[in-house]
């Protein structure tokens, strides 16, 4: 049976999209990267060929045949983000395949050592495309002393003998785009691309890689590397282009997102399915408050979001603002303006980790406990939409769950390009 | 406490192959010798070193890349295996190294002073690279004097060379102070090559020397012109020509090693004592020393 190439994945390999907790974009990332996970499952594939750019290699082009790396990776750079364990199972033959067809050609080596150092971008990429090691793996290393036209072509090596090996394979690249990093410590938070010339042209590269126009983007990715310095000169891309013969298929690469001053694509399927069907995907925020009953904070399907009925919780304490109970925790009093602000605060994190914002809410549905507060409310919703106007009704109810005076949900918009 | 000082420096290149082909205890990859040149100027460097009775020897390696900041390993101990991910085959070699954190921190402070960002890896189950394992064994086989490595930061590679290169001027000059504020008498390595291409594909058995040769010619003319610059004790004429040679001859010094340890002796006029040069699969490598006079040493 022929084998086939059934995706193509672009993932960024740094341990910072492990930490959603910590930064709104990487948080996307984490999400996007994630959510692959379970379209590579359902594309029922025998093995992930995984090219890492933080596996750099001197004597061609390295693959991995251990059977069974594993061990705890603590990274050089950002060893304080946590540990990497890892445990892959490798497909032994298959890199011994690409090994031997591309040892006709160029340098290469198959690699095979006890406490060989896994890389990086290689465990953060199948920690995230492969989280219970189910799928078999053969890592790629990035030769250092490969150009496009190379990398290219040993993309098209190894899809040559994917295609006779008769497996169903994903490709996926762990690499970043522009690769200006930061240079001293930031806050998490505050993180975003370092400098805006790089960001126009990352968005520029996905936009042409969104619109399934890989000759394009090949193109113009001499100019993109002349003016941002990117990872292993976008050598993952050429070999990922490398290795779809199609070249001009659809793509559905999603937004750029900061991380860590560099731009990294937020997990996109760029080829292989050619089907933009959308999936519902559920989002809790690790942000806001945890859900009290069983539902997800929003769901999300297409560029459409569904916020869930939120109520004012300060998400560390936990507690209503505001709210005054007595001995037997009765309500004795609660501050309308202090719940309208934190409920707005809550769905604010919520949007912006479902990657949509205040300004790209399309409806609002308020429930007020007491029509009375009208007016309060009214004021501090209007410190939160000053130029946006959403639609919007509100409504008196009989009763809200637990001690709230107001509950909203809303419906949004993503942001598109970030 | 009496004030430390810097007793030497050496550039001191980390090829795994010369470990290799010393087949020393600490290696599980046996070799049938090679890059005796090397192997043999390093001795040199060993006897040296063991007459400078150093309390600590500072390394700066280019495979310890940092992105933010400079590092400094600051784990009283480090032991494990460490198998170079680029030469496997040659390296996977048992180390166990004690570390000068007292003067980790005292770096940390003076490079903080200088307003460059600084920071103490504490991590116990860090991996240290090779480059360091590889300098500090052919420096110190024994492993018995305590050592502090320091990361190369990378900013020479995302700044621009000049900038990248004042941060390790920077560096050197918080190194000096810490290492008199420790009070001890310390040496201080750059482990870098000089030209650094390489050839992609090696001979089989690695160690074929009737194979070995420097990648290019003007590869070759850069490495002796530079080296003839240290050895004459032209610090100015070689800091000028620095730039030119990192872009030609695709030098690691770029990573700053050099410009650091240079830094720190003080941009010594002393010349500096060429104990070899050799090549490994392709890249220029040069083992060199610098004793401070006692007036630079102030």
């Amino acid at each position: 049976m022929k084998g086939q190439i059934l995706a193509g994945v672009w993932v960024p390999g740094l341990p910072h999209v492990l930490r959603p907790e910590r930064n709104a974009g990487w948080a996307t990332l984490y999400r996007g990267i994630s959510g692959l996970e379970s379209k590579i499952s359902a594309l029922k594939p025998d093995v992930i060929v995984l090219y890492s750019t933080q596996w750099v290699s001197v004597l061609g082009t390295s693959f991995q045949i251990q059977p069974n790396p594993k061990g705890v990776h603590v990274d050089e750079n950002w060893y304080d983000l946590g540990d990497l364990p890892f445990d892959f199972k490798t497909d032994v033959g298959i890199g011994a395949r690409f090994a031997a067809s591309i040892g006709e050609r160029m340098p290469t080596k198959a690699v095979n050592y006890e406490e060989f150092p896994i890389d990086t971008g290689s465990i953060v990429a199948m920690r995230l495309l492969n989280a219970e090691a189910k799928l078999p793996v053969s890592i790629v290393s990035s030769w250092v002393y490969a150009d496009a036209a190379k990398s290219g072509e040993l993309g098209r090596i190894m899809r040559e003998t994917i295609l006779s090996s008769g497996k169903r394979v994903v490709v996926a690249a762990s690499s970043l785009l522009s690769a200006r990093y930061f240079t001293h410590e930031i806050d998490p938070v505050a993180d975003r691309v370092s400098s805006l010339e790089d960001d126009a042209w990352n968005r520029k590269f996905l936009g042409l890689l969104e619109s399934g126009n890989f000759d394009a983007a090949a193109s113009q990715a001499v100019q993109y590397a002349k003016s941002s310095p990117l990872d292993m000169q976008l050598n993952a891309f050429h070999w990922l282009r490398g290795g779809d013969g199609r070249r001009s298929s659809s793509g559905t690469c999603d937004r750029l997102r900061a991380n860590l001053g560099n731009g990294g694509c937020r997990g996109g399927i760029l080829y292989g399915t050619r089907s933009r069907k959308m999936k519902l995907e559920t989002i809790n925020s690790p942000r806001a408050p945890f859900p009290l009953g069983n539902y997800s904070h929003a769901v999300a399907y297409g560029d459409l979001v569904f916020i869930s009925g939120i109520a004012a919780r300060d998400p560390k304490t936990n507690q209503v603002p505001g709210l005054k109970l007595d001995a037997d925790g009765k309500k004795i009093g609660y501050d309308i303006r202090a719940e309208t602000r934190s409920t707005l605060e809550n769905i604010r994190t919520i949007l912006e980790d479902a990657g949509s914002d205040l300004e790209h809410v399309i409806e609002v549905n308020t429930y007020l406990l007491e029509m009375k507060d009208f007016g309060a409310y009214n004021e501090v919703y209007a410190e939160f939409f000053a130029r946006h106007k959403p639609a919007r009704t509100t409504i008196g109810v009989a009763s809200l769950p637990g001690h709230i005076a107001i509950e909203m949900k809303m419906v949004a918009v993503r942001k598109r390009n970030g | 406490m009496a004030k430390g000082s810097i007793v030497a420096g050496f550039l001191a290149p980390h090829p795994p192959h010369l470990v290799y082909a010393e087949n020393p205890p600490q290696n599980r990859v046996k070799s049938q010798g090679g890059w005796e040149t090397l192997r043999w100027a390093y001795e040199a460097c060993r006897e040296s070193v063991r007459a400078l009775r150093p309390d600590v020897i500072l390394v700066h390696s280019p495979h310890w890349t940092t992105i933010v900041g400079h590092h400094f390993v600051a784990v009283p101990k480090l032991k494990g295996r460490s198998v170079d991910p680029i030469f496997p085959h040659l390296f996977q070699y048992d180390f166990e190294m004690t570390v000068d954190t007292a003067l980790a921190e005292l770096c940390r402070e003076e490079a903080e002073r200088e307003g460059l960002t600084a920071k103490l890896m504490t991590h116990p189950g860090f991996r240290i690279d090779y480059g360091t394992i590889v300098s500090l064994h052919m420096l110190n086989p024994k492993w018995d004097i305590p050592v502090l490595p320091v990361s190369a930061n990378n900013s020479p590679y995302f700044c621009s060379l000049e900038t990248g290169q004042e941060q390790m001027v920077k560096l050197g000059r918080a190194t000096a102070r810490a290492i008199e504020r420790r009070g001890v008498r310390a040496v201080v390595v750059a482990s870098n090559t000089l030209s650094h291409l390489h050839f992609s594909e090696e001979p089989n058995p690695p160690e074929d020397m009737s194979k070995e040769h420097v990648q290019s010619f003007a590869q070759y003319q850069w490495d002796m012109k530079v080296i003839e610059l240290m050895r004459e004790g032209k610090i100015d004429e070689l800091i000028a020509v620095l730039p030119q040679f990192i872009n030609e001859a695709f030098a690691e010094v770029r990573s700053g090693g050099l410009m650091w340890m240079l830094s720190a002796l003080g941009f010594p006029r002393t010349r500096a004592k060429l104990h070899g040069y050799g090549t490994v699969i392709g890249t220029g490598n040069a083992v060199m020393e610098w004793i401070p006079s006692d007036e630079e040493r102030q």
